[in-house]
């Protein structure tokens, strides 16, 4: 079976945040697990941005067990959306974009957003001058 | 030789020749400047993007019983109140007084355009022909006598590119410049930029009718800071920003698609304008400034990491390279970006292209051409007199 990539966002209640989920996640369901970003403190509402690779089986079980503790897990970069109507592609958010999920349509000149490549940093939220990104997390 | 009269006849009757600044290229490519000169009658140029220097008149009419204000906030952000009683100007880069630089001028200006109600409060000293000392009333762009964008210094020609050497990121009026030469960032739309398809003021100057906002606008002459000593390339294109445009138009009749208020982060409140100026084919040395091209409009790299006011440079490059995503600077490939957006400068070239071609907007000669001899000079360094002996009471 073929190793496959996925990125998740996954949320912690707050009395969730000290489990060790990921620690079984490597051991129990043989995934590599690779942190892009996390958000957690104490007894608040945490998120962890996760890129996981292994067997897809074993990436859905693991998902599943994630689930079944209550850690609820979305698929990444359904939280991002860039208003394209209000967005005037002036091209300030691309210096911030490391992953350049935001590109220069090199024809229209429009500012495009790929989503897949997003690993939610929202570097361009702060950057952008007409606040036409969102995060709705 | 045309004249303006000839290009507003043609322009009546239907039979003008109008073209963006960038189909102007593909037709001096294809067939040489001699048939720009004969063939086109007006080329279109535009730009959009932050431009600070930029405000709106106001006058709210008068309150009964009347007042003479002398402090005006609109939105919680102040406006200059130093004029007739109910007569202001707000300026685009004020700051509101709750929000910070989250919301101002250039918002207010933008929400006004977009039809919503704007809190007015001002306070005014009691006199005897203005008893009232307090109003606190909403108001609507439709219920204002006046509101007349009167922009200082707009649509620069050419503007110096900005990168920063520094080890800690910058957020700068030309956005986040990243460390140790992350990024270069550059504004203006090249080859579509006003004032560097007349690079000497031959056709641009009080009069000048022009798309400002999405309506209808007017160039009053140089804008502050206008530079025409800037050092030039052969082409007569400056190597970096030289000269600026005062404009002015009726924000009743703009569109709130083209002047967006906008927050540059840790920098402050700009409102972004878009510009769009016809320029009339009137013989073989216009053609062939209006065909300029990218790769023969250069400006140069400026570190904005060096605090002063005269900053040392990384050279020059052409809008070719900066637009290609890349250039080189020490020998290693930085990644440029905008700052000013190229997609809407093409669309207003392609409306006010339009608005010519169906007969609605005719060229206006101007009455008197931009100065080309004014020097630009920094603030006198001289130390106030008074505090140089010690303090003298």
């Amino acid at each position: 079976m073929n190793t496959v990539t996925r990125r998740v966002v996954l949320t912690f209640p707050a009395n969730l945040v000290e489990d060790t989920a990921i620690y079984h996640l490597i051991k129990d369901y043989d995934l590599v697990v690779n942190i892009l970003r996390a958000k957690i403190i104490p007894k608040e509402i945490g998120r962890i941005v996760l890129e996981l690779r292994g067997k897809i089986d074993n990436i859905k079980k693991g998902v599943s067990y994630l689930e079944s503790k209550g850690i609820e897990v979305k698929p990444l970069a359904q939280d991002i959306y860039l208003n394209e109507d209000k967005c005037v592609s002036c091209g300030m958010c691309l210096a911030v974009c490391h992953q350049k999920a935001l590109s220069l349509n090199k024809n229209t000149w429009k500012i495009e957003f790929n989503r897949d490549d997003c690993i939610l940093c929202e570097q361009c939220v702060s950057v952008c001058p007409l606040k036409v990104i969102q995060v709705t997390f | 030789m045309k004249t303006y009269e000839e290009i507003n006849e043609k322009i009546k009757q239907g039979k003008a020749v109008v073209v963006t600044a960038d189909e102007v290229c593909e037709l001096a490519e294809a067939e040489g400047i001699k048939a720009v000169a004969e063939k086109v009658d007006v080329v279109t140029t535009a730009t959009f993007g932050p431009m600070c220097s930029s405000g709106v008149f106001l006058n709210f009419g008068h309150a009964d019983p009347p007042i003479k204000m002398s402090k005006i906030w609109l939105n919680n952000v102040p406006a200059y109140a130093g004029l007739a009683a109910v007569d202001a100007y707000l300026g685009a880069t004020a700051v509101s007084e709750t929000e910070g630089i989250q919301y101002g001028g250039g918002h207010v200006i933008e929400d006004l355009l977009s039809g919503k109600p704007i809190r007015l409060e001002a306070e005014g000293c009691k006199t005897d022909c203005y008893p009232a000392e307090r109003v606190s009333v909403q108001i609507t762009l439709d219920s204002l006598n006046q509101a007349i964008l009167l922009n200082p210094r707009n649509a620069y020609q050419n503007y110096a590119a900005a990168t920063n050497s520094s080890s800690r990121t910058l957020h700068t009026y030309m956005g986040t410049l990243l460390p140790r030469l992350g990024n270069v960032a550059y504004s203006t739309s090249g080859q579509l930029n006003p004032l560097i398809n007349d690079p000497e003021y031959r056709t641009i100057g009080l009069g000048t009718k022009i798309f400002l906002g999405g309506g209808i606008g007017y160039v009053l002459g140089e804008g502050t800071q206008h530079n025409p000593n800037q050092l030039r390339a052969a082409n007569k294109v400056p190597l970096s920003g030289a000269g600026t445009l005062m404009l002015m138009g009726d924000l009743k009749q703009m569109n709130p698609r083209y002047l967006r208020g906008a927050t540059i982060k840790k920098y402050g409140v700009s409102l972004m304008v878009g510009i769009g100026i016809p320029i009339p084919v009137l013989d073989e040395g216009i053609a062939e400034s209006v065909s300029v091209r990218d790769k023969d409009i250069y400006t140069t790299i400026y570190d904005y990491s060096v605090e002063k006011l005269s900053r040392p440079t990384y050279g020059r490059v052409n809008y070719q390279e900066l637009k290609s995503g890349s250039v080189q600077i020490n020998g290693n490939q930085v990644p440029t970006n905008p700052v000013s957006s190229l997609f809407m400068a093409k669309e207003i070239a392609a409306i006010l292209k339009d608005w010519i071609r169906r007969g609605e907007f005719f060229l206006v000669e101007p009455i008197c051409l931009l100065p080309r001899d004014t020097r630009l000079k920094p603030l006198p360094q001289k130390e106030d007199e008074s505090k140089k002996d010690g303090l003298k009471l």
